[in-house]
């Protein structure tokens, strides 16, 4: 395309004329944005949800952005703290601008699903999810010990625990939902910076 | 450059596509979803705005009527039953009036439980009078609110005051003789009196509404000084109207009663209508003698005024009795008080409805113009 060595600034100004440019800065940040939300959100298909959003508003609003020096993708990002703010404040994906550019919303595969918890790295986060471990039932429990401690495939963890993959899968989603909300202050600390 | 994470490679396919079709100047073709919430949480979302839009109507309601959902509705919704009641029962065929219930009734509070037996006994007396044409009572019984003539000042308030006094040491009998002629002097009575000992005392006076401060200035005059008073004055102007507007309904029974006693065909029916016609009157008679009862204690003020010498002991009032509640009325209560707040709700939604329509339109239209600017 001979948009690959041109600057995130410069790909924004230029996709004001060649929509398509638009492409290549997609493709240099979706996954970085991807990661950044799934760390905050901690659930693999908001932060699918979001990275989705966040790129159709910056399409959507590329014609508003002005290359002040601070560069393409403290633009980006700006708008993904944006979105990042209202989803932990409403508690929804909002889907304005996907609908605006006529986007489907689409469903995560149960092997995206993995993959972006892989995202997630739940290093920092072992010590206080080993407190807040507590707070959960048993089931949920040992599929998170088994999933997030122990870094177990969930088709390994389905076998452990006698159930389905779907079921496991389940039992980490709310698990982690569950421990998000125990971990109120650190939700708090993020909504801030998102803000 | 394709990515492992599928998700990503389509939302890539997405974006191209909405710049295709951006640089062919099109519109998204399709209709987008709508975002997806979680169903829980969107039911209780759901449902918290319905409560708080009812909250809202029923606190309009009720501030529009001013509580008016209670004894008055209970009156009017009485008495829409029973006009309803009686058509039915005029166009109904006399078979079918005897076998009939009587739920219109069921709307009236427990002390018109008679009304309920009234029905009854009319079923029967109109299925005994063949004559009785459809329409004929409706014509002659049917109640409506606005019949009920209510006479322009209907203010009502019960006065009552409380004087406790002391006197001159040597002169109680003397002051409390005067008290009593400070009764007369104000067109008054003495309604009791007592004595304790030859130093203190208590009477209870009426006076006419109209000479009451002046009696009770009077009265505190006698003493050297005032120990203790107070004055209250209680409305009763809407037990009054209500009181009225019973009347009302049941003199107009008394004439459908009559006019049917009038066509009675048999001896029997003529038995029936007469007793019918003994026990209205005796439910009129009962009213008349509350409103007396109401309309004497609103005319004639009473004051009670204790006596006593400087230096004499203080009187030991008796303890009053405690009224203990009627637990039998509870239900009835709490179904008048369930039926005022569905009034009070239902007046709201009368208000809040077209209101909301409103808003909504201007929201709409103001969503409407911020998009065509493309205000993001």
């Amino acid at each position: 395309m001979g948009n690959e060595l041109s600057t995130d600034a410069e790909l924004l100004v230029l996709s004001g004329e060649q929509p398509e440019a638009f492409g290549t800065l997609y493709r240099r940040h979706a996954e970085d944005l991807l990661r950044y939300f799934a760390r905050r959100t901690l659930d693999p298909e908001s932060a699918a949800e979001l990275t989705a959003e966040t790129f159709a508003e910056a399409f959507a609003s590329r014609g508003r952005f002005r290359d002040r020096g601070s560069g393409g993708a403290a633009w980006l990002y700006g708008i993904a703290r944006h979105q990042l703010g209202r989803y932990l404040r409403a508690g929804a994906v909002d889907a304005r601008a996907r609908r605006r550019l006529g986007m489907p919303e689409r469903d995560l595969s149960p092997s995206d699903y993995e993959r972006i918890e892989e995202l997630i790295d739940f290093t920092p986060l072992r010590a206080a999810l080993a407190d807040a471990l507590d707070v959960l039932t048993e089931d949920q429990r040992e599929a998170m010990r088994l999933r997030v401690m122990e870094e177990r495939p969930y088709e390994e963890v389905a076998r452990i625990l006698a159930c389905s993959e779907a079921t496991a899968r389940a039992r980490v989603s709310r698990g982690l939902r569950r421990i998000t909300q125990v971990l109120e202050p650190t939700r708090r600390q993020l909504i801030r910076e998102a803000d | 450059m394709k990515n492992d994470i599928h998700f990503l490679n389509e939302l890539d396919e997405d974006l191209s596509e909405a710049a295709w079709r951006e640089s062919l100047g099109r519109s998204p073709g399709r209709r987008p979803r709508r975002v997806r919430q979680r169903p829980r949480r969107r039911a209780l979302l759901v449902l918290a705005s319905v409560v708080a839009f009812l909250t809202l109507a029923g606190a309009i309601g009720w501030f529009v009527t001013r509580g008016q959902g209670g004894a008055s509705q209970e009156l009017r919704t009485g008495l829409a039953a029973l006009g309803s009641r009686v058509r039915a029962l005029a166009s109904a065929p006399p078979s079918a009036i005897h076998n009939q219930a009587a739920p219109g009734f069921a709307a009236f509070p427990s002390n018109w439980a008679a009304t309920v037996d009234m029905d009854a006994a009319l079923q029967r007396a109109a299925a005994d009078v063949p004559e009785m044409q459809p329409g004929t009572v409706a014509e002659s019984a049917t109640l409506s609110l606005s019949r009920i003539q209510i006479p322009g000042d209907m203010t009502r308030i019960v006065k009552t005051g409380q004087l406790s006094i002391v006197v001159g040491s040597g002169t109680f009998e003397d002051k409390f003789r005067q008290a009593g002629m400070i009764a007369a002097t104000h067109r008054g009575y003495v309604q009791s009196s007592s004595t304790s000992g030859s130093r203190s005392g208590t009477l209870t006076i009426r006076v006419p509404a109209a000479r009451f401060e002046a009696a009770m200035s009077a009265l505190a005059a006698l003493g050297t000084r005032i120990e203790s008073q107070s004055v209250t004055g209680k409305n009763v102007t809407s037990q009054f109207v209500d009181l009225k507007a019973r009347l009302s309904v049941w003199q107009q029974q008394q004439r459908v009663l009559n006019g049917l006693l009038a066509k009675a065909a048999s001896p029997e029916a003529t038995i029936r209508y007469t007793n019918l016609i003994m026990d209205v009157q005796f439910r009129i008679e009962e009213i008349k003698g509350q409103l007396r009862v109401l309309k004497n204690q609103a005319d004639m003020s009473t004051i009670k005024a204790s006596l006593r010498e400087e230096g004499a002991p203080v009187p030991t009032p008796k303890p009053e009795k405690v009224a203990k509640p009627n637990l039998g009325n509870a239900f009835q209560h709490a179904v008048a008080g369930f039926l005022a707040v569905v009034f009070a709700v239902v007046v709201g939604l009368g208000y809040l409805v077209p209101v909301s329509v409103l808003l909504a339109l201007a929201a709409l239209v103001f969503l409407r113009v911020r998009r065509r600017r493309g205000v993001v």
